[in-house]
């Protein structure tokens, strides 16, 4: 029963790499952990020790840990190259997961700022390109496809000049922000309204 | 107003195009906040010099009480700008603003003209400019008008502020009732007796056009349905049949009134031909019909029966002759009015034993009670649909109200002396 223990370990670890920013999102998890990786991947890292993570995707742990329960040498041996592993897969993780987490809070900047205009109706959607300085200031804003209603269309330019600068982007690494957040497309598109 | 939940959904999608350099990470913004926007009006001048309204007051007040906007107060303003080129826009970010209006006045040989625009603070950037014109007399018509243009630009939906109401006082004199009929501005100025009566005054409604209003009047010692002239005040008596004479409704096309008479026996649903002077007969049933208000096509009419053995409405298709029911939720519906979408039924609603105002969804069949407040009568709808006026008691005083079709707001216009009941929006 010691190898649970061992294992819970690494998924606080885990966890703790995982939130730069606390906000519980239920429906992001499983859609930014598909996308975004093979991106990250896509381009070239300066990281000698990048393996192909889909192994240690699926409960690291359990997997080789496993087998020998009696020979603790072999046993503390595995663990450590299971910890390794686990170590280069949260490095590979975490490019995805500064996206995720401040996609998270561009999310909550903008529709905090976003009213929409009585005439808004659930189907319209509004696409904008946005470019960023990585101070955060927003520097350009174009309707890159119309919704063909103007006043809703103005709601979301409204929204993000509202928000106007997002300052804790100039937390990132100027590699995420580069790749990631130098434009934007910001699709607008109501859920939550009654019609 | 909505407020961003704490749990928020987010879509996060780094799209990847096998042959495109177009990956910009994409973010879906699914909810928002809604509240009042921001907007300041500067004040509209002839260089400098106050007219005889001030424009920018009305037009403030005008987007405040639509509970869209929250106007930033003038004594906040940094700046006065009448021009575009005039507008320095940091100041305006500083209050908070959105958006701006700026305007001036010229006057032409007695005929002012208004040159206004409304610019986005935030991108600063103008979205219009726009000039009307006018007399002296007609002031407060330009300062509505302006009112419709900033509202239609900023929500999407056609202004109403440059509409009427009609409704009727009822003012004890020496101990005796006085009724009287008035037209006001839809902001409650500019209030003018159409008709003076010791008798009751009822159900006025308006012409398509807004020049004509029809009414019961009981001057003759019983109901009788009259059509009056808003500009020329002459006025026609249409009916005078035995029993009940009631509830008139002019058709879209202007063409023909809907009403209920009791001639027959029991209240059925006729309509009157204006041209022709010829009454149809459009109901036959022994339950009580009233209250009938035409679809905006003109093809139905929507009106209140208890042939269900309680009040509900029910809308009667005139070519086929055929009665559908439409409301089946609670034990008391009446009064229809139909909002200009013909999809949003309004109503009197009985919910736990009091009198509200309630809204339908035609198309989902939603119902949503939109008032708190008891006894409420009367609905009728703006002609944008944005918001709705009803007859309700403050104390045991009858008042105006206000509520939103949102029922996010909700005012009362208090009376300035006696009761006050069954108000009209106009059309137009």
């Amino acid at each position: 029963m010691a190898q649970p223990k061992y294992v819970q370990a690494k998924l606080i670890q885990l966890e703790e790499k995982a939130k730069p920013k606390p906000k519980p999102k239920p429906k992001a998890k499983p859609k930014p952990k598909a996308k975004p990786k093979p991106k990250a991947k896509a381009k070239p890292k300066p990281k000698p020790k990048a393996k192909p993570k889909p192994k240690a995707k699926p409960k690291p742990a359990p997997e080789p840990t496993s087998k020998p329960e009696r020979d603790t040498q072999q046993l503390e041996q595995q663990f450590a190259s299971a910890l390794a592993e686990e170590e280069e897969f949260l490095e590979a993780e975490t490019d995805a997961q500064l996206v995720s987490s401040y996609s998270a809070y561009i999310y909550e900047r903008v529709a905090g700022n976003w009213n929409r205009p009585p005439s808004a109706r659930r189907g319209m959607e509004v696409e904008l390109l946005i470019q960023l300085v990585p101070t955060g200031q927003v520097v350009n804003v174009i309707v890159a496809k119309s919704s063909g209603h103007a006043a809703f269309d103005r709601s979301a330019e409204q929204a993000v000049h509202k928000a106007g600068r997002f300052d804790k982007l100039q937390e990132l690494p100027s590699r995420v922000f580069e790749n990631n957040f130098r434009k934007l497309r910001l699709v607008f598109r109501p859920e939550d309204l009654r019609l | 107003m909505k407020k961003l939940g704490a749990v928020f959904s987010l879509c996060l999608l780094a799209l990847i195009y096998p042959l495109s350099v177009m990956a910009e990470l994409t973010i879906e913004i699914t909810q928002g906040v809604d509240n009042p926007t921001r907007i300041a009006i500067s004040p509209i001048t002839q260089n400098g010099s106050t007219l005889p309204e001030d424009i920018g007051k009305i037009v403030d007040a005008d987007l405040e009480r639509s509970g869209l906007f929250r106007p930033i107060p003038r004594r906040d303003m940094l700046s006065f700008p009448a021009k575009p080129n005039d507008v320095y826009y940091r100041d305006w970010r500083i209050l908070g603003a959105e958006y701006l209006v700026v305007g001036n006045v010229d006057n032409r040989g007695g005929r002012y003209q208004i040159n206004f625009s409304l610019m986005e603070v935030h991108s600063a950037r103008k979205v219009f400019t726009k000039v009307v014109e006018g007399p002296a007399n007609q002031l407060r018509d330009l300062a509505h008008y302006i009112s419709d243009q900033v509202y239609q630009a900023v929500t999407g939906i056609p202004g109403a502020f440059s509409t009427r109401v009609a409704y009727v006082t009822a003012i004890p004199v020496n101990g005796k009732m006085t009724f009287q009929l008035m037209v006001a501005d839809a902001d409650g100025a500019r209030e003018r007796l159409l008709l003076n009566s010791k008798q009751p005054i009822m159900s006025p409604a308006w012409s398509p056009d807004a020049k004509e209003l029809v009414y019961v009047s009981f001057e003759t010692g019983r109901p009788a349905i009259f059509r009056q002239n808003l500009a020329t005040a002459a006025r026609t008596q249409l009916t005078n049949f035995r029993g009940l004479n009631g509830a008139p409704s002019w058709s879209p096309d202007g063409k023909q009134l809907a009403l209920v008479l009791s001639k027959d026996g029991n209240p059925e649903i006729y309509t009157y031909d204006l041209l022709t002077g010829q009454f149809t007969r459009r109901t036959t049933h022994f339950a009580i019909d009233t209250e009938p208000n035409w679809t905006p096509d003109g093809k139905s009419i929507i009106f209140t029966s208890d042939r269900g053995g309680s009040p509900q409405i029910y809308k009667l298709t005139i070519a086929t002759r055929r009665v559908e029911r439409l409301t089946f939720r609670g034990s008391y519906n009446a009064r229809p009015r139909l909002a200009s979408d013909g999809r949003t039924l309004v109503m009197v609603h009985r919910d736990n034993g009091n009198f509200h105002i309630a809204s339908q969804d035609l198309v989902t069949g939603d119902l949503r009670v939109l008032t708190q407040t008891y006894l409420d009568e009367s609905p009728t709808v703006a002609p944008n649909g944005a918001m709705l006026l009803y007859a309700t008691k403050q104390g045991n005083k009858g008042v105006l109200a206000a509520v939103s079709l949102d029922a996010g707001v909700k005012f009362l216009l208090p009376s300035r002396r006696g009761d006050v009941r069954e108000p009209a929006w106009s059309p137009k």
